[in-house]
């Protein structure tokens, strides 16, 4: 899958992580309740729903694998839900020191942006990885508050109903941003990728940021379900020198690079354009 | 006949004369109003919004006259309908916040000060409230808000000189003291110098003065909506005067100069009557939605014209329902399943690859026109064609199929014997 067709589906699913917490927590009478406790509620649910689903989109979509995007989806609604009411209590401060208005509601929605992408962390456990989901949920909070403060002027004067439509367009349109932006700031802060030229998941892109782990455990980030993959099988990292592929020593089968076997255990500096055979899968790196 | 007639016409001139819409004089707004400015607007109750106005003559002094048909109100250019009035009813509660630092000793101005106070307190109606905070370095609550008078001018007389001057954390203070109750809020703010943070003198140092600048300080009162009133006391060269008519004019209040505090009382007592003398207007807002928005409202009484403004404060109206919420997931479901049947029908969104034999003699990267849309290697990269021995990329066993590791004796799945190499 193309690094485009990722931000599409993380698009996508953010889009309806924001229309299921638009949905659940529009149930609730909240606009008569307290300010700040209406504001950890809705945080909550709205970082659950969106965090969640964007977290489980590399599960369903990328790597094909229910279970795993359940338990992805799981640690990311959790951890969503938890820096939501955070997230979601300074934005309330946030819009209220500015006054509304679109440097408010921008601020407001990338202060919980920033921290649906930080919750990227609960699913990974890489803080480098993590930091870049944040830069890009910012992002996506301020083009998705920009969105939606044009939408609440355009909808001013309408009536209760507009009002209706108008925070759930709105909901879907910020998570949508949120969700797709989270995978292209990785992709564009990545020093490397990693493509798979043939094999199983033939036509992937995936971005490393730190590390990339490879193997036919669906929990690597680079998921290959070919024959003469190991579970873990390796992890391409960086180092002093550059990129370098290490072979786990638990791994079964050798990777080779061009014409060099690399052993289990042992490690291997890559360069821009070596192509690597793990089992039946060829990747080529391409460093940037 | 002439009886009837009479009777009739009788009749018809009293229905008519009871129909006919007198010239009320109610509606016919004071020649004598000469300002009018809304001092509070209370979106506590909202969709319910309530306005505090007060209405002066040429002199200066309260108008106390008017009705609400005297009024002429509009939000965001729409007239709205007072649906509440009060003449002179409002309850007040109001924070009198009063320096204590240590130049307050020079002139008798912390008694003048105190003596303010007391005149306020007796301005007080029954039902009115207020509070009492004292600052120097640090601010404290003299005096929790209170009716009783009684109490009031013995947390007065408790008032005692202390170190330096923290002003713009003690209007955090009294805005925070304000945030619990509902209704009317007057800040009071007397100084008779600079903040410390800002005067950074051997007698004042940095340390004295306020942890937040001016800049927080107006912004928190803004932010809560809060008006603040501020005195200034002494000679024009000790106050910083320019600040403390920013604090006023930035937070819709108003700026006092005292330069004596003989003046002081008088000016308290001026200040309480005037705030009583206002008048609170209800209405319902037209556009009653959670939006976050800001509105604008427009007091007129005649010619005279004040404007106001207030922040609905919902970040999102997160209101669902569950036919707008089908109409909205189609399309989002479309868009997921949109790539697949794209694909079906011929279209590839992203580039596929042929699987390379596991055995293939060489490991080239498989000719295609997406494989060309790669990256190129960097000139010093390895060539992406490399010759591989054949026979080494995978191994398989010949008895389970499995795959092993080359050069392996035993097939790790099964157990059977290879031989080596």
């Amino acid at each position: 899958m193309s690094k485009l067709m990722q931000v599409y589906y993380h698009a996508v699913f953010g889009g309806i992580g924001g229309l299921l917490g638009w949905w659940i927590m529009g149930s609730f009478a909240t606009q008569v309740w307290n300010m700040w406790l209406a504001a950890a509620f809705v945080g909550s649910g709205l970082g659950l729903c969106i965090g969640g689903l964007v977290a489980a989109t590399d599960g369903a979509m990328i790597k094909r694998a229910p279970v795993r995007a359940v338990r992805d989806g799981l640690l990311g609604a959790l951890g969503g839900a938890v820096l939501g009411v955070a997230g979601f209590m300074l934005a309330q401060q946030g819009f209220l020191t500015l006054q509304a208005g679109f440097a408010g509601r921008t601020l407001s929605w990338m202060i919980l942006g920033l921290l649906v992408g930080l919750s990227d962390y609960a699913v990974r456990r890489r803080p480098q990885r993590a930091s870049y989901a944040a830069l890009g949920g910012l992002a996506g909070g301020f083009v998705g508050g920009l969105l939606y403060e044009a939408l609440t002027q355009l909808f001013l004067a309408q009536s209760g109903a507009a009002q209706v439509w108008l925070s759930g367009i709105g909901l879907v349109l910020i998570g949508a941003c949120i969700g797709g932006l989270i995978p292209l700031a990785r992709q564009v802060f990545s020093r490397g990728e990693l493509h798979v030229l043939a094999g199983e998941q033939a036509g992937l892109v995936r971005e490393v940021t730190d590390t990339a782990t490879i193997g036919r455990y669906d929990g690597n980030d680079l998921y290959l379900p070919d024959a003469g993959v190991s579970w873990r099988h390796a992890v391409v990292r960086r180092s002093t020198h550059g990129f370098e592929l290490a072979v786990l020593p638990e791994a079964e089968h050798i990777a080779q690079i061009g014409s060099e076997d690399v052993a289990p255990g042992s490690t291997h500096l890559l360069t821009n354009g070596d192509q690597i055979r793990i089992g039946e899968a060829l990747l080529q790196f391409v460093g940037r | 006949m002439y009886r009837y007639m009479l009777l009739f016409v009788s009749i018809t001139g009293c229905v008519a004369l009871a129909g006919w819409p007198a010239p009320a004089a109610a509606q016919t707004p004071p020649s004598n109003v000469n300002d009018v400015r809304v001092t509070q607007v209370d979106n506590s109750n909202y969709p319910e919004v309530t306005l505090y106005v007060a209405a002066t003559d040429a002199n200066g002094a309260p108008v106390g006259t008017l009705s609400a048909a005297n009024f002429t109100l509009t939000e965001d250019g729409t007239p709205v309908e007072v649906t509440g009035f009060s003449g002179d009813g409002s309850i007040i509660n109001a924070a009198l916040v009063l320096d204590r630092s240590h130049s307050m000793d020079e002139d008798d101005k912390l008694e003048g000060a105190q003596d303010a106070a007391h005149a306020f307190v007796e301005q007080m109606r029954p039902f009115d409230q207020t509070a009492l905070i004292a600052f120097a370095s640090w601010s404290d609550i003299v005096q929790p808000f209170a009716t009783s008078p009684e109490q009031l001018h013995d947390g007065i007389d408790a008032i005692e000189l202390a170190g330096g001057t923290a002003l713009y954390d003690a209007i955090i203070a009294g805005v925070d003291a304000l945030q619990a109750v509902e209704g009317r809020r007057v800040l009071l703010v007397l100084s008779d110098g600079q903040d410390c943070r800002e005067l950074r003198s051997y007698n004042c140092p940095a340390e004295y003065g306020s942890r937040a600048p001016v800049e927080a300080a107006i912004a928190y009162a803004n932010e809560h909506e809060q008006p603040v009133y501020v005195v200034g006391l002494g000679s024009r060269d000790s106050i910083s005067e320019p600040v403390l008519q920013r604090i006023a004019g930035e937070t819709y209040g108003e700026y006092f100069y005292a330069p004596t505090a003989d003046q002081l009382a008088e000016l308290y007592a001026r200040l309480a009557g005037n705030v009583q003398a206002e008048y609170a207007l209800t209405y319902t807002s037209p556009r009653p939605f959670y939006d976050g928005t800001r509105r604008d409202i427009q007091v007129q009484v005649g010619t005279a014209v004040s404007a106001g403004t207030y922040t609905e404060h919902h970040l999102i109206n997160v209101q669902s329902n569950p036919l707008v919420g089908l109409v909205l997931a189609l399309p989002l479901l479309g868009l997921l399943v949109l790539p697949a049947v794209v694909q079906r029908r011929g279209w590839r969104p992203w580039p596929r690859h042929t699987a390379v034999p596991a055995a293939a003699p060489a490991m080239t990267v498989p000719v295609e026109e997406e494989a060309a849309a790669l990256p190129a290697p960097a000139a010093t990269a390895t060539p992406p064609q490399r010759a591989a021995p054949a026979g080494r990329l995978t191994h398989y066993c010949d008895q389970c199929g499995e795959t092993i590791r080359p050069n392996a004796k035993f097939c790790g799945h099964c157990g059977n014997q290879l031989g080596g190499e």
